[in-house]
């Protein structure tokens, strides 16, 4: 039999060649941007079909606690229709845990003081499953002793690593609390570092820390970390998830003079591109706490971000080894005067992630001679975020006299947003604005209000107050599914 | 006469017309041994003689009165002599022969000769003639008188027995001349009866066979002469070979040569002579040893070690024989030997038994097997057993051990016939139950789980390991027409070599090892169908043991493999498939459609065939299931295999990649150097390469976007092609290339040798470790007490376990699961996964599938936080994430899963991780889960279990505890039928959420079992028509015919 090679051979090799000629180039996996972790986000306005719930978790301490007054937790429904199987959960520091259902009827506010609930405990978490979403829960804590309020939504987030960038154990009259909630059956574990002044510290009872399912262990730290004017914690959870909380008390006979109370949720996401409110430009700027959580060494800046685009501000440098800290008193720079407002944006050069809060405090140095009447300005706490969103819900808790200070800031290095407000209340609130990059914009209202703010690109949008009985800042409320990181 | 004794010659005066002559008494000795039924032919001869003084005496060596009856109807004045039983000459001595009358000569005849009239006449006239003291006659054939059958004959050396004819030598009296010969004819031949008492008779010990040549050896030692006459003639009965192995079955030259040759040299030979060539008859008896054993001939191997203590028992008799000889009033004439023979000739009779013109004289079956033997101990056999001896040794562990349970080699069931009832019942519970039985071969398994004496464990280790001997004797079968046993060396080394099936089992594929061990038998029967050289007639000979069939044998063989596998893998239709594109293709760039008619026919035929037999699943495909139901799930991702891996057959972590190229060296080589056939194989070879490796490449390129089966499945017909490539390349060393320079061919024999050490490399290393890369441990051995199955000590426990999900890449899952999102697979089992819950499935057929799906992507959108509540309804009490084949560091395999599905479950607020785990996987407990059967109290509410006792496999009792409404969640939820045997309603309500349910009280009792279905009765119909077709094939296969060369 005869058979022919050259016709096969030229097939064969036609077709190997082609292999590699015809081969679908595979790109380099494109490292695709963690999503981001909002504090809270909530599912609103969707329809009965795609309808998600959502689990809040409020976190805080009890009137059991020395200094507190009352800690009350409200649940409003923004829908018209009642609520359906709303389930409230409360476990405290004594390891008790407590379920029940609860009905919020439509368009109305359901209030619910935590000390009805526990007697003894100094320290309660709360879980709130609304399986439909369209609730809103936020907590209020009042400490009238120490002109100590904080005001402002519950989270819906829990994440098993959390940096609280600023606390403060300044001896006498300061103190400091790290609350490690589990909302969760497992029990989970936790590992904790901070930085004082004389650096990293961990203890040996810091680490492995227990906490049961459904509890809330307090981490007293004055007592353990004393004398330490700025101190930042680091959680790391090794097994589960929690949420964290830092509270912070002060009395006033600190040598800084600082008082007031703050509970300011611990940041479950660290970024290389940080974003703060800033300044309004007429009150005393804040400092800002900026934290390397990392391994490595960061090197990166503060930029103050102008609402006048002509304007120029140096931004201010930084390089902070594994886990150094640094505080920047914005007060003390006179560059800052005049400028008008600005917001902050806090950056690394390599993209490495930072943590950063922003402090507003009293500090008896830093009262003028010439300022009337007492300065009760309090203790307030805010930690930069990295995301923004396009939709957000906020609560204004204004009152005639004190009117409370809606700030919306486009923190978007690029584009400019286009930001829409409007509310179901009978209040005047002004037409469609735009902000530039970092451009920000505030609004007094003297009222207590539901206001939606929505945008064409992603904002942020903070809710302040300041009054006798303290001061309080607080973050909107960003609906599910406009949330969105801002890219550099 | 020389040194006899002068004696007085008896004879008889007979008067003739010219005076009176004197005529030698002669005594005509008829030795009877159970003779045929041809005795009377021989009487009628012996009654024919025209000899006058002839006295007949019959020898009955059986003491049958027939024969007395029968020789005295004929010879009436014969004298009948009874003696002891013994076949041929042994039994006459000379005291026993010694009769009152004196006769001159003794004439011996067996009772298988019929003498001519004039026979004896010759003979003695022959023998006074030159006065012989031996005369024989010429004995012609019984069939064809033409045809010699004894001239008398010689010994060589060592004293074998040599016919001076050739085997069919027709008679042309050619022998006529010569007359002096060592010994006369064997069945008929004249002694003088001095000379004969002389020289002591015959030997009783030697019997048929050798006797004669014994006497007539002694007769030339003491002086006489042996001689032929050849104008004597007689005629051999024996027509057929049976018939004379029949008759020498006694006397078999196999079983007595050895002990015959070593008495005659001890009785004949002088001492120092006999002392030599004892010697050189050990170093024979040793070699010949050596050759009987690795020839298969295990007789001439006994008769040569048994032949010396024969005669060393029997030493003082061979004393006696000698003293007969060796008297010191005799010379012997040594000098008078005849031997004819080369020294290497009688060499070869004495250590193989046979002459170098010696006619076959075993039966077909024992030629059958020393040629089974000898193949077995050929290079392609020697391939074969090294092959299987590196596989055995690499797979030591796994066969003392078991096979680890990763991927789809999960354990039996704890009752093995469950898998035998699935297959029958068409239900099984996998995800949450489900009418479908799986894969046919899983009830095979679990009868033979059921049945055979060892452990689960090893049963499936030999089941999944069968797969590597299966596929290399189906590349011998495939190679062998092609050439000798190096060509069938080199396919069956490669193909045992290429990583492919090592690949699939180390990542626990069950279908690419069904296709590896089918492949090659199913692209043989293509071939044999193809009908092309060496395959068949087509284009010239066909090669050696090439079985050629009929059009409807070659269908009905092809559909019955085909629908074997099938039954294994219902995937193997795809390689299938390119390989038969391939043939086709490869003929036609050969330059050949020789038989591509054929073929094609052949193979619709064939699958005509495989799809009556599989009817079921042709039915269901008509019926609208996707056949991407029977894939497995994969990951396989876009880009994942590129085309350097796809040549170097690199698909997952086996071997050394580097070296695998050179699998493709020899088909390359081989497609240049060679010709003719051999070519058209090669090029065929080379498309089935190509076939495999553009099915994956295909694939590969996303280019394919359905499902599709795993690489290794679809590579096959390259590992064929390259296997059956290579055999012909070093086949065309004997032959294409013998015809070039020396050189070219020993560069090219060279290069071959070293590319198969290269390919084989990797193998050998591996098979040091003892289980083919497979992890020591599985997750079979914590899992289960994870999941509260099992004590700590490993014991089961009686429980009504949950159901589990499993989440990670579909090829760690433990069982056939459905894609959740972007190769995560999900995969529902009752408690841990065993065997019946590896068959792919369709996933609409599962309610709890498609619930369980839209609840898990929720749960990672972050849309609900009480998934427990969710999949609880399914009875769902784990939910395992896994990202390795084993726990660490015993897998290899890892793949993890993005760091959302832990966030999403650790945020299930009624999901209970449970700690202490390997980094291999995670486990979630519900606290929300609800019991398979449960009654719903009236007042509470809630679900409490009722007790359960299986009844059948499709059946279960139930009795409850409380009073409510009994619901189950076993799907199809509405295929299961409940009955009351005491105290429950029979009437099914739907409940809350719309599922059947029944009122039952406290203590009341019933029975859910699955609706009667066809699936039962269609198997039985499916076993009926395979059986059909199983004859079918027998009967067909008889009309073959079969060619060698």
């Amino acid at each position: 039999m005869n058979a022919v090679r050259l016709p096969a051979l030229v097939v064969i090799i036609a077709l190997i060649v082609g292999a590699f000629v015809f081969q679908v180039q595979i790109e380099g996996e494109v490292s695709q941007s963690k999503e981001p972790l909002a504090y809270s986000e909530l599912s609103f306005g969707l329809p009965q079909e795609e309808t998600s719930g959502d689990v809040w978790f409020c976190l805080g301490p009890t009137n059991k606690l020395d200094g507190v007054d009352d800690q009350t937790i409200n649940i409003s429904n923004l829908s018209s229709v009642g609520t359906e199987g709303l389930k409230w959960t409360i476990s405290d520091s004594e390891g008790n845990v407590a379920e029940r259902a609860i009905q919020v009827e439509g368009k109305s506010q359901l209030e619910i003081l935590t000390s009805q609930e526990k007697d003894t405990a100094e320290y309660v978490g709360v879980t709130l499953e609304a399986p439909t979403g369209d609730v809103l829960v936020d907590q209020y804590l009042e400490a009238s002793e120490y002109s100590g309020l904080d005001q402002g939504f519950c989270g819906t987030t829990t994440s098993s690593s959390w940096v609280v960038p600023w606390g403060t154990t300044e001896r006498p009259g300061a103190k400091q609390t790290l609350l490690l909630y589990n909302p969760f059956q497992a029990a989970a574990v936790a590992d904790l570092l901070f930085v004082g002044d004389q650096g990293l510290r961990e203890t040996l009872d810091s680490q492995g820390i227990v906490i049961p399912g459904r509890s809330v262990v307090a981490y007293e730290l004055t007592e353990r970390i004393p004398d330490a004017p700025l101190l930042s914690s680091y959680v790391e959870v090794r097994t589960g998830q929690l949420v964290v909380s830092g509270l912070s008390i002060a009395d006033g006979t600190a040598p800084s003079g600082i008082k007031g109370l703050s509970i300011v949720p611990g940041s479950p996401e660290i970024g290389g591109d940080l974003f703060l409110p800033g300044s309004d430009g007429e009150q005393t700027p804040g400092a800002v706490a900026i934290v390397n959580p990392s391994q490595l060494v960061v090197e990166g800046e503060l930029v103050i971000r102008p609402g006048d685009p002509d304007l120029f501000v140096e931004p201010f440098g930084f390089v902070l080894r594994s886990g150094q800290r640094q505080v920047i008193e914005l007060s003390e720079y006179p560059r800052l005067e005049g400028i008008g407002p600005y917001s902050l944006y806090i950056r690394s050069f390599d993209n490495l992630n930072l943590s950063a809060s922003y402090i507003q405090r009293f500090l008896s140095d830093s009262l003028s001679e010439d300022a009337e009447g007492t300065a009760t300005t309090g203790v307030d706490v805010l930690p930069a975020v990295g995301y923004g969103a396009t939709y957000w819900l906020t609560k204004v808790l204004g009152t005639s006299g004190n009117p409370a200070k809606l700030t919306i800031f486009n923190p978007s290095l690029k584009s400019i947003a286009a930001i829409n407000l409007w509310t179901e209340d009978e209040v005047t609130l002004p037409d469609s604005f735009e902000l530039d990059p970092g451009d920000r914009a505030t609004l007094d209202l003297d009222v207590s209000v539901l206001i939606e703010v929505e945008s064409s690109s992603p904002v942020i949008v903070i809710t302040e107050w300041l009054g006798p009985e303290g001061r309080t800042s607080d973050y909107g409320i960003s609906v599910e599914g406009t949330v969105s990181s801002i890219q550099r | 006469m020389n040194n006899l004794e002068e004696t007085n010659l008896v004879e008889e005066s007979v008067s003739t017309a010219s005076g009176d002559v004197f005529v030698p008494k002669v005594q005509l000795i008829l030795v009877t041994h159970n003779p045929g039924d041809w005795l009377e032919e021989v009487l009628l001869g012996i009654a024919a003689q025209d000899y006058t003084s002839l006295d007949v005496t019959v020898i009955d060596t059986k003491r049958r009165e027939s024969i007395e009856e029968q020789v005295k109807s004929i010879l009436p004045e014969s004298s009948i002599l009874h003696l002891k039983s013994s076949p041929g000459f042994s039994a006459l001595t000379p005291k026993n022969l010694d009769t009152a009358k004196n006769h001159l000569f003794y004439f011996f005849v067996t009772d298988d000769l019929v003498l001519d009239a004039t026979a004896v006449r010759r003979v003695v006239e022959s023998a006074l003639e030159v006065n012989a003291g031996v005369a024989g006659l010429k004995v012609v054939g019984g069939e064809n008188t033409e045809l010699l059958q004894d001239v008398g004959s010689t010994i060589d050396r060592y004293g074998t027995t040599v016919s001076r004819h050739q085997p069919n030598e027709i008679d042309q009296g050619q022998y006529d001349g010569k007359r002096e010969v060592f010994a006369g004819s064997s069945s008929a031949f004249l002694v003088r009866k001095d000379l004969f008492e002389t020289v002591g008779g015959f030997d009783p010990l030697l019997g048929l066979v050798d006797g004669h040549t014994d006497l007539c050896w002694r007769a030339r030692l003491v002086g006489a002469n042996v001689v032929l006459s050849p104008n004597a003639v007689g005629r051999s009965m024996i027509t057929s070979e049976s018939q004379g192995r029949k008759r020498r079955r006694r006397v078999d030259p196999t079983r007595f040569g050895p002990r015959h040759r070593i008495r005659m040299i001890w009785s004949n030979q002088k001492i120092s002579r006999a002392i030599m060539l004892s010697f050189e008859l050990l170093i024979i008896t040793l070699l010949g040893t050596i050759y009987g054993l690795v020839r298969g001939r295990f007789r001439h191997t006994l008769s040569l070690l048994s032949a010396w203590a024969w005669n060393l028992r029997h030493s003082r008799s061979i004393r006696t024989r000698r003293s007969f000889i060796f008297s010191k009033e005799r010379s012997l004439d040594h000098s008078r030997d005849i031997l004819i023979d080369a020294p290497s000739h009688a060499f070869r009779r004495a250590a193989t038994g046979r002459d170098p013109n010696q006619r076959e004289t075993e039966s077909n079956l024992l030629i059958k097997f020393q040629n089974f033997w000898m193949a077995l101990f050929g290079p392609g056999g020697l391939a074969l057993i090294f092959g299987i001896a590196v596989l055995g040794f690499g797979s030591r562990h796994l066969l003392t051990r078991g096979l680890p349970a990763i991927g789809r080699f999960q354990p039996i069931p704890e009752n093995p016939l469950d898998l035998f009832h699935s297959w029958w019942e068409g239900w099984r519970p996998t995800a949450g139950g489900i009418l479908d039985s799986g894969v046919d071969a899983l009830a095979l398994l679990g009868g033979l789980g059921w049945l055979l004496p060892v452990n689960s464990e090893t049963v499936m280790a030999i089941a999944v390991l069968s797969a590597f001997p299966l596929g290399a004797f189906g590349i011998w079968q495939l190679v062998q027409p092609i050439g000798g046993g190096r060509s069938r060396a080199a396919a069956v080394a490669i193909y045992l070599a290429v990583p492919t099936p090592y690949h699939a089992l180390g990542e626990g594929r069950f279908g690419p090892l069904v296709a590896y061990a089918s492949l090659p038998w199913i692209i043989h029967r293509l071939s044999i169908a193809q009908g092309v050289v060496p395959y068949g007639e087509k284009g010239g000979t066909p090669g050696p043991r090439a079985v050629i069939r009929s059009f409807w044998a070659d269908i009905t063989v092809l559909g019955l493999l085909l629908s074997l596998a099938i039954f294994f893998e219902p995937l193997v239709v795809i390689p299938t498939v390119i390989a038969f594109v391939a043939l086709l293709v490869g003929s036609a760039l050969a330059g050949s459609f020789a038989g591509v008619l054929r073929l094609v026919l052949i193979t619709i035929g064939a699958t005509a065939v495989s799809a009556i037999v599989h009817f079921n699943i042709f039915i269901d495909l008509i019926n609208g299931r996707s056949w991407e139901s029977w894939m497995p799930k994969d990951n396989w991702t876009q880009g994942l295999i590129s085309p350097e891996s796809i040549f170097s057959f690199d698909t997952g972590s086996f071997g050394i990649p580097s070296l695998a190229w050179a699998f493709l060296i020899i088909p390359a080589v081989s497609l240049i150097a060679t010709n003719g056939w051999r070519l058209a194989i090669v090029i065929r070879s080379w498309f089935l390469i190509v076939g495999g490796f553009a099915a994956v490449y295909f694939v590969d390129q996303g280019w394919f976007t359905r499902q599709t089966p795993a690489a290794e499945l679809l590579i096959v017909p390259a590992a064929v092609g390259v296997a059956l490539a290579s055999a012909a390349g070093v086949s065309s060393l004997g032959q294409d290339l013998a015809a070039n320079a020396k050189r070219l061919k020993y560069i090219v024999a060279g290069l071959f040798a070293g590319v198969l050490v290269l390919a084989i490399i990797p193998v050998v290393f591996a098979s040091l470790e003892g289980r083919w890369g497979l992890p020591e441990k599985d997750f079979s051995d914590t899992v289960p007490y994870l999941l509260g199955e099992e004590d700590v000590n490993g014991l089961s426990i009686e429980s009504t376990a949950g159901r589990v999900l499993w989440i990670g890449a579909p090829n760690l899952l433990p069982a056939a699961g459905t894609e959740l999102e972007d190769s995560v697979g999900l995969a529902l089992t009752d408690g841990y996964p065993h065997l019946g819950d590896q068959s792919p499935y369709d996933s609409s057929q599962s309610e709890a599938i498609e619930e369980l799906h839209t609840a898990l992507l929720k749960a990672l959108n972050g849309d609900i936080s009480r998934l427990g509540e969710k999949i609880g309804v399914w009875s769902v009490s784990h939910i395992v994430l896994i990202e390795n084949s084993a726990p660490v560091p015993y897998g290899d395999n890892e793949t993890p899963l993005p760091e959302k599905y832990f966030s999403a479950f650790i945020r299930q607020l009624d999901l209970e991780r449970v700690e202490g785990l390997n980094r291999s996987l995670e486990i979630f407990s519900n606290t929300a889960v609800e019991p398979i059967h449960a009654v719903v109290r009236d007042i509470t509410g809630r679900s409490v279990p009722l007790e359960v006792k299986k009844t059948g496999y499709t059946s279960i009792e139930v009795q409850s505890i409380v009073d409510g409404s009994y619901r189950w969640r076993l799907s199809p939820v509405d295929e299961w039928e409940f009955s009351s045997i005491t105290g429950a309603s029979s009437e099914v309500q739907l409940g809350p959420k719309g599922e059947p349910t029944v009122r039952m009280a406290s203590g009341s009792i019933g029975q859910l079992s699955l609706t009667e279905n066809d699936n039962s009765s269609d198997r039985m119909f499916q076993m009926l028509i395979l059986l059909a077709l199983l004859l079918l094939t027998s009967w067909s296969h008889s009309e073959r015919k079969k060619h060698q060369l």
